[in-house]
């Protein structure tokens, strides 16, 4: 075989070989970034250990879910669901010393998808540096505003494609557009207890931010943290039944840094799309990879963003974080508000009368796919599937659906809809951090 | 002894306080001769130690002292120096050329396509017998293994060294090529094995060895590795034993 041939051979193989594995060549740059450097860095690591190997244990399972949906069919979803679950507890009581990268538990999809591993690191790393801010003992009290400002500006100077949007989640949510998708909720309404492991993850990374907010810098950050960490048996047995956004679960910190705490958000609510889009079995891994990029670049940083950061309420201001609270724990909350008002906002390029509000079916449906697992009377698919049974004819923008792709249309009537509820809103106060606080007694209301 | 001591502290002292290395980003020398095609990340900063010990083919004992700097700069690339010493019953001994290098990574690898990187070296000379300004070309490839969820990459390097002052005894040019396994054997620890062919600078010499070794997620900043390894053939070392650290700072 002479070279020519054994070239062509291999580009013909490579070609034969691209469809069968679901995607294709992307010739990308890995474009990494290392950790932003200051006095504080791994101040958690060496000042909470168990804490901080239960955020490791919680990196494993996010890792693993992305090839546990990909690398296994969604019809013995109740069989993996089970397995998967079982193997997130097993890490959590044998948690590790240090949090993996995604790669290291979820190699497949890192390689086709790798820009959405990218946007992960590159945030669970600002996690990191937060953290490490908050519980350092060489950041004094009144100096981790500064230090906090100055890892979201390095956060989203050093990787800006990568970054996830200092603005609120109900404008990143309504950028992406993903409600009319075909696998939107697949993941939790097929997948409740994974589902629902990482809504008790998304319970503890605040309120553990929240712990080090009303105790300080001192010996009381030990004991606060002790006390809110010890909450997580509790409530991996009674998991909360939605995700719990920052303005709830950390409002204190969500006052220290608006703009942190939406990047909070906005990574957990990626997490939620990934494994709905990997769950989803109608279309091949390369059309995947399009949509999660588009999806990844919706939620991403874009100019104008830090003046929205502020525009969210506080439903919870003196919520104690050592408290497991019966608000935390049901399907509707802040994010089930988000997703409702996002459906209204939708309803006039739906409706199958011309309607300008959903009918009471449309949103009791809803209501049923945002809850996690399959609700009495809900119905089977994605919610846009559901809502056409309780709506027929009702209308479809087949160009939006297609992987990749997203209606403009409706994506501007839904930021429409939020700039006119919320656009003129003054937005959170930024919390004073002159005086190391002191928290009060467990379950009494505080500042 | 105290020259052991002496290169040790040399090798793996670090600064108390410094810190993200990453177990899953392999070294050369640590605890390997294998590499990956991954650099360090952009702006990562790392100090890099490696203590060796080798019983040669020819029953000398002979240890080798290696500190190394690494930077991430530019994206996608790393420049690093080196300074390694030798010691033991084998000559020359003391400090060896000192190793300047650039490595840029050509693409991050996909489910079918390697990723790629290229890397350019000078060894200054240094140390008594020093001589010439050798320049050294590196290939490497690495490919994660598809399908899986078990993280496990195969690797290829192949080095070229050119030798600027050819000596009595001495080949104009050596190379080594390197095929390497890694593994996931837990959160924080990977697994290595490499099956190394070095042609040496050493005329009419051929080194063949198998090595096996760990990776160990220490800190969140720092790693540590042991690796062994055995000769093949006449030519060869009988054994060879490595501990490295690195720390990101």
């Amino acid at each position: 075989m002479n070279r020519r041939t054994r070239y062509l051979a291999v580009a013909l193989a490579s070609a034969a070989l691209a469809p069968a594995c679901g995607t294709s060549p992307t010739f990308e740059l890995r474009d990494d970034a290392s950790f932003v450097r200051g006095p504080y860095n791994a101040a958690f690591f060496w000042r909470h250990e168990d804490p901080y190997r239960f955020q490791a244990a919680v990196h494993v399972a996010h890792a693993l879910q992305h090839d546990r949906l990909q690398l296994t069919p969604l019809s013995e979803h109740s069989a993996v669901d089970a397995r998967t679950d079982a193997e997130y507890l097993e890490a959590v009581a044998r948690p590790p010393r240090i949090g993996p990268h995604m790669m290291t538990y979820g190699p497949h999809v890192g390689q086709a998808i790798w820009p959405l591993y990218r946007a992960i690191d590159w945030t669970h790393q600002h996690h990191d540096q937060t953290y490490d801010i908050l519980m350092s003992r060489d950041v004094a009290w009144s100096e981790k505003e500064r230090w906090t400002r100055r890892a979201v500006r390095e956060y989203l100077a050093r990787q800006p494609d990568a970054a996830r949007s200092p603005a609120p989640l109900d404008v990143t949510m309504r950028r992406a557009g993903v409600m009319a998708k075909p696998y939107f909720t697949l993941f939790r309404n097929l997948y409740p207890r994974s589902n629902d492991f990482f809504y008790v993850a998304h319970w503890w990374h605040p309120v553990i931010y929240e712990a080090v907010m009303i105790a300080g810098n001192d010996e009381e950050q030990e004991e606060a943290i002790r006390a809110t960490h010890a909450l997580t048996d509790q409530v991996m047995r009674e998991r909360p039944q939605r995700m719990l956004l920052a303005r709830e679960a950390m409002p204190r910190y969500a006052r220290l840094s608006p703009e942190s705490a939406n990047i909070f958000d906005n990574l957990h609510m990626l997490h939620g799309f990934a494994y709905d889009i990997l769950a989803y079995e109608g279309w091949t891994l390369e059309e995947k990879r399009r949509e999660l990029v588009r999806v990844i670049e919706a939620m991403s940083y874009q100019p104008g963003d830090e003046a929205l950061a502020r525009k969210f309420s506080l439903p919870y201001p003196g919520m104690d974080p050592r408290v497991y609270a019966d608000w935390m724990r049901p399907a509707q909350g802040a994010m089930t508000q988000i997703m409702e008002e996002m459906l209204v906002e939708m309803w006039p390029a739906m409706s199958p009368d011309g309607a300008e509000t959903p009918p009471a079916a449309v949103m009791e449906q809803a209501r049923k796919k945002f809850a996690p697992g399959v609700q009495e009377g809900e119905h089977p698919g994605s919610l846009m599937e559901a809502l056409a049974v309780v709506a027929p004819g009702m209308k479809h923008d087949p160009a939006a659906m297609a992987p990749g792709a997203g209606s403009s249309r409706m994506v501007e009537m839904m930021l429409a809809g939020w700039r006119k509820r919320h656009g003129s809103m003054s937005g959170v106060a930024l919390i004073p951090m002159d005086e190391d606080p002191t928290p009060s007694a467990t379950g009494q209301e505080m500042r | 002894m105290k020259r052991a001591v002496a290169v040790l502290a040399l090798g793996l002292a670090v600064p108390a306080a410094a810190n993200a290395a990453d177990h899953t980003n392999l070294e050369e020398g640590l605890p390997l001769s294998l590499t990956d095609a991954r650099p360090i990340g952009y702006l990562g900063r790392e100090i890099q130690g490696v203590f060796r010990y080798e019983h040669t083919d020819r029953d000398e004992d002979a240890f080798l002292g290696e500190t190394r700097l690494e930077f991430g700069f530019p994206r996608n690339a790393q420049l690093s120096i080196s300074v390694p010493y030798l010691f033991g019953e084998i000559e020359p001994d003391g400090f060896q050329a000192v190793r300047g290098e650039f490595l840029y990574n050509l693409n991050q690898e996909d489910v079918l396509l390697p990723s790629f990187s290229l890397a350019a070296a000078l060894d200054f000379p240094m140390g008594n017998d020093a001589h010439g300004f050798d320049p050294v070309l590196k290939a490497i490839v690495t490919k994660s293994i598809p399908f899986t969820e078990h993280f496990q990459q195969v690797h290829l390097n192949f080095e070229w060294l050119f030798n600027d002052d050819v000596r009595s005894g001495e080949r104009a040019r050596s190379w080594r090529a390197v095929a390497g396994y890694s593994v996931r054997l837990g959160p924080d620890t990977l697994g290595l094995f490499d099956v190394v062919r070095e042609m040496t600078l050493e005329r009419g010499r051929r080194e063949n060895l198998v090595e096996l070794g760990i990776r160990h997620q220490l800190t969140p900043r720092a790693v540590l590795s042991a690796g062994v390894g055995a000769g093949i053939g006449d030519e060869s070392p009988d054994v060879r034993s490595t501990l490295g650290f690195q720390f990101a700072f």
